[in-house]
């Protein structure tokens, strides 16, 4: 700086005299905002860490009191507690009654399972062939569909037969691109559905199969294709009558 | 008086014990009014708890007698049964559960009163299982080489990958939220355990924080991780749900 300067008369002020770049006040201003930046970030943290869902294990029964006037006379409440009595005998009577009494079947259609069971106890889990849920289209004729699912609900063995014959519905000419015959007689073909077949209605069975390398997998038209020692096992065991239960 | 027998009897020792079997007879008659009249009113509680008993037992009853597939949660025996017209079809061990309900920094929110004990409808899974259906394409009986190959559909496990963590959701804001156990997640690498749980975290956040939560409880169920896919194959669509209070 020399004499001549604009700068040369002017009074230094304290940064100068010091050697820092900028005033102390304005130092401090950038450390609190962070440090509250710091804060509010930590504090958003944690309360992001305490949204979503909060899981305990789960209480017992609430004790929330039924929509009922409880009396205070003791008579009273001994004549509703017989009353009360009474209704849980029907009640218990009542879902006994549903409850099937002796082997009943069970399809789980999406895995290809068979379950043979009494009260709690499996007596039989077999690997079977369900629907595939494919559809066919017929090309001209009628134009008619076909969706290949296995039906979901519960049914019963309607009709128990021993090296049943299959009679070939439409589709499955259809399928092979095949004529439909006219002749009732070129429908049915021997062997393919196995030792024994369980109807259960609308067309649906229960039977054998010739292709036991594709159990466990969706392959059929609808029906519930079991291989050969299973199939016996459920023969011997499921009578006409037997609820069967397909989900 | 002679009896046939040849013994005799004055008819004023008849009378006597004609008499003496009518005090007998009315004695044993008004001890047994008075024993029951002297047996101790049913307390207002136990009163209470016979008419939660018989609410439960009605809902069990008309579930039974419905035509949907219902599931039960049964946390005193630690089983998920999925259940038709009062047959059990499948039973899944369960390993734990737990109640989660939505909170914002670890403030809870509203949460559903009487969650157990009540029936829950129109059950839907989440994310849903794919279902494609494939047209079969008839070959085309003029041509030769119109027939192609079989080629057989895949195994459900191929079919239908389950997702970690699922749910079924049911209408009035009650979800089952199914994840199998923790040390199958174990087999996972670190990287990708970190992004699933950096992505349910954030899911969860944005559900806790919604004005109206579609989940306002979650029952989080832990299974093995086979029957956890097991239950996402199998589950029928629009299930019932009731879960039985602990005891």
């Amino acid at each position: 700086m020399t004499a001549s300067s604009p700068l040369a008369n002017r009074r230094p002020t304290a940064a100068v005299h010091s050697g820092a770049a900028r005033p102390a006040r304005s130092r401090r201003a950038p450390r609190i905002f962070g440090g509250l930046g710091a804060l509010v970030a930590v504090a958003l943290g944690i309360a992001g860490a305490g949204t979503g869902y909060g899981y305990r294990d789960a209480p017992a029964e609430s004790q929330v009191a039924p929509a009922i006037e409880i009396p205070s006379n003791p008579k009273e409440l001994k004549q509703l507690q017989s009353k009360f009595d009474k209704r849980q005998k029907q009640l218990a009577a009542a879902l006994l009654k549903k409850r099937p009494k002796n082997a009943y079947i069970v399809i789980d259609q999406t895995q290809n399972q068979l379950l043979l069971r009494k009260d709690d106890e499996v007596l039989l889990n077999a690997k079977v062939s369900a629907g595939s849920g494919m559809v066919l289209k017929e090309t001209g004729g009628k134009g008619r569909k076909w969706v290949f699912d296995t039906p979901r609900g519960e049914f019963r063995v309607l009709n128990k037969v021993e090296s049943p014959m299959w009679k070939k519905p439409d589709w499955a000419f259809v399928e092979e691109g095949k004529p439909i015959p006219r002749n009732p007689e070129e429908r049915f073909e021997a062997g393919s559905l196995g030792e024994y077949a369980l109807y259960f209605g609308n067309g649906f069975m229960i039977h054998g199969t010739l292709y036991e390398r594709f159990l466990g997998r969706s392959v059929s038209h609808g029906c519930v294709r079991v291989g050969r020692d299973d199939l016996r096992e459920v023969w011997r065991a499921a009578p006409i009558g037997t609820p069967i239960f397909i989900y | 008086m002679r009896l046939r027998s040849g013994l005799r009897f004055s008819s004023t020792e008849a009378r006597r014990a004609i008499a003496a079997a009518a005090v007998v007879c009315a004695g044993l008659g008004a001890a047994r009014v008075m024993a029951q009249s002297g047996a101790a009113a049913p307390s207002k509680e136990a009163i209470a708890e016979t008419a939660r008993q018989i609410d439960l037992l009605e809902k069990r009853v008309e579930l039974a007698q419905s035509d949907q597939f219902y599931v039960v949660v049964d946390p005193n025996a630690n089983k998920l049964v999925l259940m038709l017209h009062g047959a059990v079809l499948r039973d899944y061990p369960i390993e734990a559960l737990q109640v989660g309900t939505p909170r914002i920094a670890f403030r809870q929110r509203h949460l559903a009163d009487n969650w157990q004990g009540k029936v829950w409808g129109d059950g839907a899974l989440v994310p849903a299982r794919d279902i494609d259906r494939i047209e079969i394409v008839p070959p085309d009986s003029t041509k030769a080489d119109s027939v192609q190959a079989y080629k057989p559909p895949p195994l459900p496990e191929e079919m239908y990958p389950v997702p970690a963590r699922y749910h079924v959701r049911y209408a009035g804001g009650l979800s089952l939220e199914v994840r199998p156990h923790e040390l199958d997640a174990m087999s996972l690498k670190w990287s990708q355990r970190m992004r699933n749980s950096w992505g349910l975290w954030y899911r969860d956040l944005r559900a806790a924080v919604a004005q109206h939560p579609e989940d306002v409880v979650r029952l989080r169920i832990v299974m093995k991780p086979e029957h956890a896919a097991s239950f996402y194959r199998a589950l029928p669509p629009s299930t019932r749900l009731l879960v039985l209070p602990r005891s």
